[in-house]
């Protein structure tokens, strides 16, 4: 059990800054997850962590002590690697064990610790096979096993669940979170899934292109995203973001429409984009205050719901609507923005505007 | 269809024939005294296996083990000894090479194999001169050294394609599991390897076993290795064609069994590139 703090950390593969100033502190007992598109550096992050690479600059710490130098078998982290690297002349029984045998723990005490993992990933009946006779799915959750087999101080997880289905990736989601709690240990997760991030993590740390982008709960992040790129890689549908110019206290679009400035919104006047979340807007009849109008581009029915997207301008906006709105293709629509939920976006910077607590990051 | 297939083994009887016949004449001359070497007809002789036992067994009054049997016993010693220390040196070498990030790691490789481009011939002047300075001239010691440091770069650079084709990350987990740098190579690495090593230290060792123009420089009658010795059997004034064809098939047998026992392997190590990773 022990916290995990990146102080300043950079790595560079030659062209490729894979990781660039990155300064993250994570709680004893959290539920860490580092989440963020392919190639932004988390992979590089967890091993950096775990001492597999050498940081260019900056350092890692374990509950204050500096980890230079230490050799990755003298960190006490258990590593569920993104590849599995499954020893491939070892049964997955064997691959299980390695971790209590380089710990020279006896025989019983390892197979029940075997037994145990085994079921809790329901891969008892798969023990004895070698890796290339398992599928994709069965050998990530051998490799899993082999990282829960112990109590490390922290677990340090590189996409564990990208190859289940769909069915057994939320059994296995509720499986990790409740082990987190009854263990009490740190769990540092990578994924490049924001709803999987959104539902285990206490803290998310967003990245792009190696640098933080905002870190804090998944309500912070969702409810108050400090730039564009956690806005719109946040949330099932991606947020929408319309051009506008502030002044006078009003929002105003190129073609015409007007939603009143969010109290938040500085004063005086400038080129912004305002960002609305699908579900943050309705489709109206009405001429009201705070609407768009638009045409019908498609339309997408999905059982609890229907998508619809509406041309606004240049800009394609997407509404969620109810399952029984389905208006016909090309028709004029105007959709009512729920103006406490908008968020606002510095045109050129992109950092958001909305929050001063919070103060955003550079992208 | 007929025809083809006549034609089709006509054409391999004829590759065989011409593939083979080189062996096959040696084998025939090691079976005839040496009238028949010297008579017209080549197939109408009464075999005999003096020339083997001339190999072995010396021709003078005194009998006695031949001076073939010390050339043997030198070619084997040094072959073994020169193939093994390549290996041992070589296999971690390339390891290093290809899993960690050293400083001009290219230009080393690099200066490795240019060791390789001086034909032999051409240092071995200087060397005779040092061998002697040093007292390395007609030593088995001199000859391990030396054969050594040539098997060394083939090593290194034919391992070092092996290693990279297997995932470091088997070795990243190990340690993970708890294992140090070492044990992680020897458990993770190294027994994948294990056909690549074997390919690469058969080459090693036909080399060293085939090697002339050192040995012919660098020893003189102690640590003489089997190809300068066989050369040295040519040159009196009259040669016994009998005795060198015999002590040739005697020397081509150890690298053909060898050969022949580790084939599985040695096709397995020069196709491990194809296997999934
Ligand atoms: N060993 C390496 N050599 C060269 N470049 C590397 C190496 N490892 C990573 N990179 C580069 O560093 C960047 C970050 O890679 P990283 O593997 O950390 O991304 P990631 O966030 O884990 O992505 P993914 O979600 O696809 O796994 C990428 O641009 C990648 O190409
Ligand atoms: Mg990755």
């Amino acid at each position: 059990m022990s916290a995990i703090d990146l102080d300043a950390v950079s790595k560079a593969f030659g062209d490729t800054q894979a990781v660039d100033d990155l300064s993250l502190h994570v709680e004893d007992g959290a539920f860490f997850v580092l989440l963020g598109p392919s190639g932004a550096g988390k992979t590089t992050t967890l091993r950096l962590i775990a001492g597999l690479e050498t940081p260019d600059e900056g350092s890692v710490s374990f509950d204050g002590q500096p980890a230079q130098g230490a050799a990755p078998s003298a960190r006490d982290l258990a590593m569920v690697f993104q590849s599995y690297a499954l020893y491939p002349k070892q049964t997955a029984r064997e691959n299980i064990a390695s971790p209590l045998r380089a710990r020279r723990i006896d025989a019983d005490t390892a197979d029940s610790r075997i037994r145990e993992v085994a079921s809790l990933l329901h891969i008892d009946h798969l023990l004895d096979r070698q890796p290339q006779q398992l599928s994709g799915g069965e050998q990530q959750r051998v490799a899993l096993g082999r990282a829960l087999v112990r109590e490390p101080r922290a677990f340090l997880m590189d996409e564990p669940l990208t190859n289940l289905d769909v069915k057994l990736r939320v059994e296995m989601r509720a499986e990790l979170t409740r082990l987190h709690r009854t263990l009490g240990a740190t769990f540092l997760y990578v994924t490049n899934d924001q709803a999987e991030a959104m539902s285990m993590a206490d803290q998310v740390a967003v990245i792009d292109h190696g640098r933080l982008q905002q870190v804090g709960t998944p309500a912070d992040i969702y409810d108050r995203p400090a730039n564009r790129f956690v806005a719109t890689f946040i949330g099932a549908q991606r947020m929408n973001l319309v051009d506008c110019t502030l002044e006078d206290g009003v929002l105003r679009g190129e073609t015409g429409w007007q939603v009143p400035a969010p109290p938040t919104a500085p004063a005086g006047s400038g080129r912004f984009q305002l960002g609305v979340r699908p579900e943050d807007m309705s489709l109206t009849a009405e001429h009201g205050d705070a609407t768009l109008a638009g045409t019908v581009y498609a339309v997408e029915p999905l059982g609890d719901r229907c998508l619809v997207d509406v041309q606004v301008g240049d800009d394609l906006v997407r509404v969620k609507a109810a399952p029984d709105a389905d208006p016909a293709l090309d028709s004029a629509v105007r959709l009512a923005v729920d103006v406490d939920r908008v968020h606002l976006f510095d045109h050129d910077s992109g950092l958001a505007v909305r929050d001063q607590e919070h103060a955003p990051v550079t992208t | 269809m007929r025809p083809a297939r006549a034609l089709r083994g006509g054409l391999l009887l004829l590759a065989v024939v011409l593939m083979l016949f080189p062996a096959v004449w040696m084998l025939i001359t090691s079976l005839k005294d040496i009238q028949d070497v010297y008579a017209a007809t080549v197939f109408d002789f009464t075999p005999t296996l003096d020339n083997y036992r001339d190999v072995f067994v010396s021709t003078s009054a005194a009998g006695g083990a031949s001076d073939l049997v010390t050339n043997f016993s030198n070619s084997v010693i040094i072959t073994a000894l020169a193939t093994l220390l390549a290996t041992l040196i070589g296999v971690p070498a390339a390891w290093g090479f290809s899993r960690f990030d050293l400083k001009g790691a290219k230009d080393q490789l690099f200066f490795i194999l240019s060791t390789r481009f001086m034909p032999p011939v051409v240092v071995v002047i200087p060397l005779f001169v040092m061998y002697r300075w040093a007292g390395l001239y007609d030593t088995r010691t001199g000859l391990v050294l030396l054969y050594t440091a040539f098997n060394l770069p083939f090593t290194i650079w034919m391992m070092k394609g092996f290693v990279d084709e297997i995932p470091g990350e088997y070795e990243d987990a190990l340690m993970m599991d708890g294992y140090s740098r070492l044990q992680a190579f020897r458990q993770g690495s190294l027994p994948l390897l294990v056909p690549g090593i074997l390919a690469t230290a058969v080459f090693s060792m036909i080399f060293t076993w085939n090697e002339f123009t050192f040995a012919v420089f660098l020893t003189g009658s102690t640590a003489r290795t089997v190809p300068p010795a066989i050369a040295g059997l040519l040159g009196g004034q009259s040669t016994p064609w009998g005795l060198v064809a015999a002590a040739a098939m005697v020397f081509a047998l150890p690298v053909l069994a060898f050969g022949f026992l580790v084939r599985k392997h040695l096709v397995a190590g020069m196709t491990f590139g194809a296997v999934r990773r």
